[in-house]
């Protein structure tokens, strides 16, 4: 480049190669995202919730536990029916934490997790531990044999549901609802 | 000498003896392999115990014994020497075994001795027919059954141990010894009360002082409680099916064990 | 014609024609240079034809033709970088093989590992060489990141190697992890559920994470599978990238640094002159890499053969999670953050931004100087962080911080649900039937009638005695009474149940707790 051409590049005018280049580039570019959106999207994995997701009959009222004894395993769908002094619950057996299936302690009645040590009341409540928040619950619907729906965990709040006098009513958990534990202060 | 000669002197003498490691190491590997292979079949065996324990124990008896009317036994010589003939099974002992955990029992096969747990008579155990147990499990149970064929075929006899029950003072508590009754005649594999039994095959037997006691007009729960025992099919429970329950405890239990029992009932409130 | 060739000639040609094929594959050695390269003699040729092989050559291009002496001295690089890269070499090499056995599904992954060890000659072995070398890549890629932030040798031209070499580190960790899960047992399986919970807790992203990941909501087929591939293919060809961009810069643009004190410090005009003497890759630098790469060879031998096993614990069981489960051990430092606090800020957030410190470290080190004595604030901070990574890795095992029950731990030590522990590894003929009540029964010959006795059941017996006791004295389990009993279960197979029971502190209710344990005479500890 001599002087001259040197001093007039500031004012060049973009002229058609450059031009084409440019936009050959930047189409180049919207490919490139595209590509990673396709990849994105093949990796995602989209999962029936046929098994895990769905409502499960889990039996019926004379089968459960007495009040404030220890809870019901139900390995199968991964949760804790738990019968405690103010209603039945249905606790996700995943702690909040990081993932791992805690369990219940007949020594300290209640539920202590084996990876870190987070504790938790046959409620849910978050007792102590680096675990967040309190367990999770599924919405829990007692019924009678013909369907009628006698009792049923509210979405929002997850309160313990009162038990009705019937021993035929039958559990159902419904796990895709899952209400997430609060946080704790 | 250099250091890079020393490099390469020293070089030679580590790759020689490496090789001649490696090599003294190939022919003891067939020996390791069997040695692993001998353990792994252990492991599996223990892993076995576990399983069997925790699932079949309830029906098949803790020690394999069976319970005459409901599940038949699999410690015995009969089931080594007769029963796949019996049943018309070509394969391997081992494969019938894993066949029926996996698969269960629709119907039994021997209605008159063992009639199982009603319908199905044994429930699939496979994970892939809906079970709990994943197929290295029930190799490992089948692993663990067949290891009864050198006890049963009285290859090996077993010393018993002196006292079965753990703790002496329980012993001197009838409810404690009623609650060995339980265990033992199995009554917990249909009957479950918590914390005992997990059978759910009769009535849930949890309260069962309090609603033995209303059952019947005129009847106090003990009685109701002992004509149950010894005569099944007197009362029935709603939703329950006839003939299920042994017909026999009055021959097999003495008055003893009876009265130890119905205590053991009476706690349950 | 053919009366005209003799024997002299057609020897002459043939020697000429050998020669011509040597040079081609040596990249232009002839058969003279490779001997003068043996006897150690200087070069036959002009131009020396040992550096011509450095730019005919693709394998040999990567290599420098020289290194200065000073920077091949052992207590400045201790040759950490070389072994880094070479148990590089040792896992791709030994992963190939493995490869052939290995199966990733949930349903054969386990059974092809044992089908490894049992079945195939060398197959434990070579698992073996291929667990301790991830180890031993781990801790020399960040023992060899330690030195050259102690060497200042990020600084100026090196910056951009220092960051692939961050990137490297970050692979390194996420190939050993990713190898990790393979074998399908309950160690691989809690570790990874717990390590991509992590990704969960990333904000935003965190559910799309997780699932990229396992494949999942949980780990299953997807996950194992995910994982699989990324370990032999999508981390390994990121590793060869990196590792090539990174050696090349060190070998062709500002070479492995000297010793500051060559060029910072006072040192004589000989000094330095010696200290930047070239010493050249062929043949002197190679025959040393040779040597050192096999005493490494050596090492990983003698350690496989007689001491280095690697462990494999049950089949995985994605419905219960082991006691003690904890994370490989160059994440227990993560482990022990994560027990501080909230999992997005331990973590996520602050895993973040210590990596990015470490990317930006040439950029916030303003000092020019290299020497150690004059980067007094770089070198503290560097030894404080090591000293920090140990305190966390030391919380994040499981005896710190996690509360067991008492009657829980005792039995969880005497026989771990995972592992071997000192009950099972009390020899079968040692374990002669019967009840043993602790403080009832005599802790010694507990077996008069077996003809060598059976001190390491006497020794278990007495030491769960003294738990117990401890626990009592101390109110963690008044009034408890403990027993041990062992029964034979089946042909070579007894059933050991330790039990305790107690009067429960705050209600005095009667509480027990108890494992039955199932030992098979065949059983070997691992």
């Amino acid at each position: 480049m001599t002087a001259e051409t040197a001093a007039e590049e500031q004012s060049l005018n973009i002229n058609r190669r450059e031009f084409l280049n440019f936009a050959w580039l930047v189409s180049l570019g919207f490919l490139t995202m595209s590509f990673g959106g396709v990849t994105y999207l093949f990796s995602l994995p989209r999962f029936k919730e046929g098994e895990f997701g769905g409502i499960f009959t889990v039996g019926e009222v004379a089968d459960l536990p007495q009040a404030g004894s220890a809870p019901a395993n139900v390995p199968k769908v991964k949760l804790w029916l738990s019968n405690t002094e103010n209603g039945l619950v249905a606790l996700y057996k995943v702690c909040t934490h990081l993932g791992c299936l805690y369990n219940w302690s007949d020594q300290v009645t209640h539920f202590v997790c084996p990876c870190h040590g987070s504790e938790f009341q046959p409620d849910g409540t978050y007792i102590r531990g680096p675990a967040p928040r309190s367990l999770d619950r599924f919405v829990l619907r007692l019924e009678t044999p013909d369907g009628q729906v006698l009792a049923e965990t509210d979405a929002t709040t997850g309160e313990p549901v009162q038990i009705p006098d019937n021993p035929d009513a039958i559990i159902r958990i419904d796990t895709g609802q899952r209400i997430l534990g609060e946080r704790h202060a | 000498m250099t250091r890079l000669q020393l490099e390469i002197a020293l070089g030679t003498i580590l790759v020689v003896v490496s090789t001649i490691i490696l090599i003294l190491f190939g022919f003891s590997e067939n020996r390791r392999m069997t040695r692993f292979e001998e353990a792994q079949q252990a492991h599996a065996i223990e892993v076995g115990a576990g399983l069997f324990e925790t699932h079949c124990s309830g029906c098949h008896g803790l020690k394999g014994e069976g319970i005459e009317g409901l599940c038949p036994p699999l410690n015995d010589r009969p089931f080594f020497t007769d029963r796949l003939e019996e049943v018309g099974w070509t394969g391997p002992l081992e494969d019938y075994i894993i066949a029926t955990v996996s698969g269960g029992r629709l119907t039994s096969t021997r209605p008159e001795h063992y009639a199982g747990q009603g319908k199905p008579a044994m429930p699939a155990w496979s994970e892939d027919l809906g079970g709990p147990l994943r197929r290295d499990q029930i190799r490992n149970l089948a692993a663990f059954i067949m290891n009864w064929e050198a006890t049963a075929l009285e290859q090996v006899v077993l010393e018993e141990l002196p006292t079965p029950t753990p703790s002496p003072e329980e012993l001197d508590d009838p409810v404690a010894r009623g609650r060995l009754v339980f265990l033992d005649m199995g009554c917990g594999a249909c009957h479950a009360i918590d914390g005992v039994s997990t059978g759910a095959v009769g009535p849930n037997l949890n309260q069962i002082s309090e609603v033995a006691a209303t059952r019947v007009e005129g009847m106090t729960a003990e009685e109701y409680i002992r004509e149950s025992i010894l005569m099944p099919n007197a009362h029935i429970v709603e939703g329950f099916p006839e003939n299920v329950m042994p017909l026999n405890f009055d021959e097999r239990l003495s008055q003893e064990q009876l009265d130890d029992v119905v205590t053991f009932l009476l706690a349950q409130q | 014609m053919i009366k005209s060739l003799n024997f002299q000639d057609l020897r002459q040609k043939a020697m000429e024609a050998i020669d011509n094929r040597v040079r081609i594959i040596t990249a232009g050695l002839g058969l003279q240079e490779l001997r003068a390269l043996m006897r150690g003699d200087p070069p036959t040729e002009r131009p020396n034809p040992r550096y011509k092989v450095h730019t005919t050559s693709f394998l040999f291009h990567i290599r420098p033709r020289y290194y200065q002496r000073a920077s091949t001295i052992f207590a400045h690089t201790f040759h950490l970088g070389f072994f880094t890269a070479f148990f590089f070499f040792v896992e791709t090499f030994t992963g190939l093989i493995l490869m052939v056995y290995y199966v990733p599904s949930p349903e054969g992954a386990y059974a092809s590992i044992l089908e490894l060890m049992s079945n195939v000659p060398y197959g434990q072995m070579l698992r073996d060489m291929h667990r301790l070398g991830a180890e031993a890549m781990v801790i020399f890629s960040a023992l060899h990141m330690l030195r050259t932030y102690l060497t200042g040798s990020y600084k100026g031209d090196r910056t951009f190697t220092w960051l692939t070499g961050v990137g490297l580190l970050g692979i390194t960790l996420f190939l050993s992890f990713s190898g990790y899960l393979l074998p399908w047992d309950q160690l691989a399986y809690w570790a990874v559920t717990i390590g991509t919970s992590m990704a969960e807790a990333a904000p935003m992203v965190g559910n799309e994470l997780n699932l990229l990941l396992r494949g999942a909501p949980d780990i299953g087929a997807g996950g194992l599978l995910r994982f699989y591939l990324g370990h032999v293919i999508l981390l390994p060809l990121a590793a060869i990238l990196l590792i090539s961009v990174h050696y090349y810069k060190v070998a062709r643009e500002h070479s492995i640094s000297l010793p500051a004190r060559f060029e910072e410090g006072n040192v004589s005009k000989d000094e330095e002159k010696d200290a930047k003497q070239r010493i050249d890759i062929i043949p002197d630098l190679l025959t040393h890499e040779i040597f050192l790469t096999v005493l490494g060879i050596f090492f990983l031998v003698i350690a496989t053969a007689y001491f280095y096993h690697a462990p494999l614990e049950t089949h995985a069981n994605p419905q219960q999670t082991p006691l003690d489960t904890k994370a490989p051990w160059y994440f227990w430092w993560l482990q022990g953050m994560l027990k501080l606090g909230d999992k997005t800020l331990m973590g996520i957030i602050i895993p973040t931004i210590i990596v990015g410190l470490l990317v930006a470290v040439p950029y916030i080190d303003r000092n020019p100087h290299r020497s150690f004595f004059k980067r007094p604030i770089a070198v503290s901070l560097g030894i404080l962080g090591v000293l920090v990574l140990v305190v966390l890795s030391y919380m994040g095992t499981p005896e710190y911080g996690i509360a067991t029950p008492a009657a829980t731990r005792i039995l969880q030590d005497l026989a771990p649900e995972e592992g071997t522990g000192p009950l099972r590894a009390i020899p079968y003929d040692q374990l002669q039937q019967g009840v043993y009540e602790v403080n009832v029964t005599e802790a010694d010959n507990l077996c008069p009638g077996l003809d060598f006795g059976c001190p390491e059941l006497e020794a278990v017996f007495a030491e769960y005695g003294e738990r117990v006791n401890e626990a009592m004295e101390d109110g963690r389990l008044p009034d408890a009474q403990a027993v041990l009993l062992i029964e034979e279960w089946q042909a070579g197979l007894k059933k050991i149940t330790p039990r305790i029971v107690w009067s429960d502190p705050d209600t005095g209710e009667t509480k027990t707790y108890e494992r039955h344990i199932f030992l098979h005479q065949n059983r070997v500890g691992e």
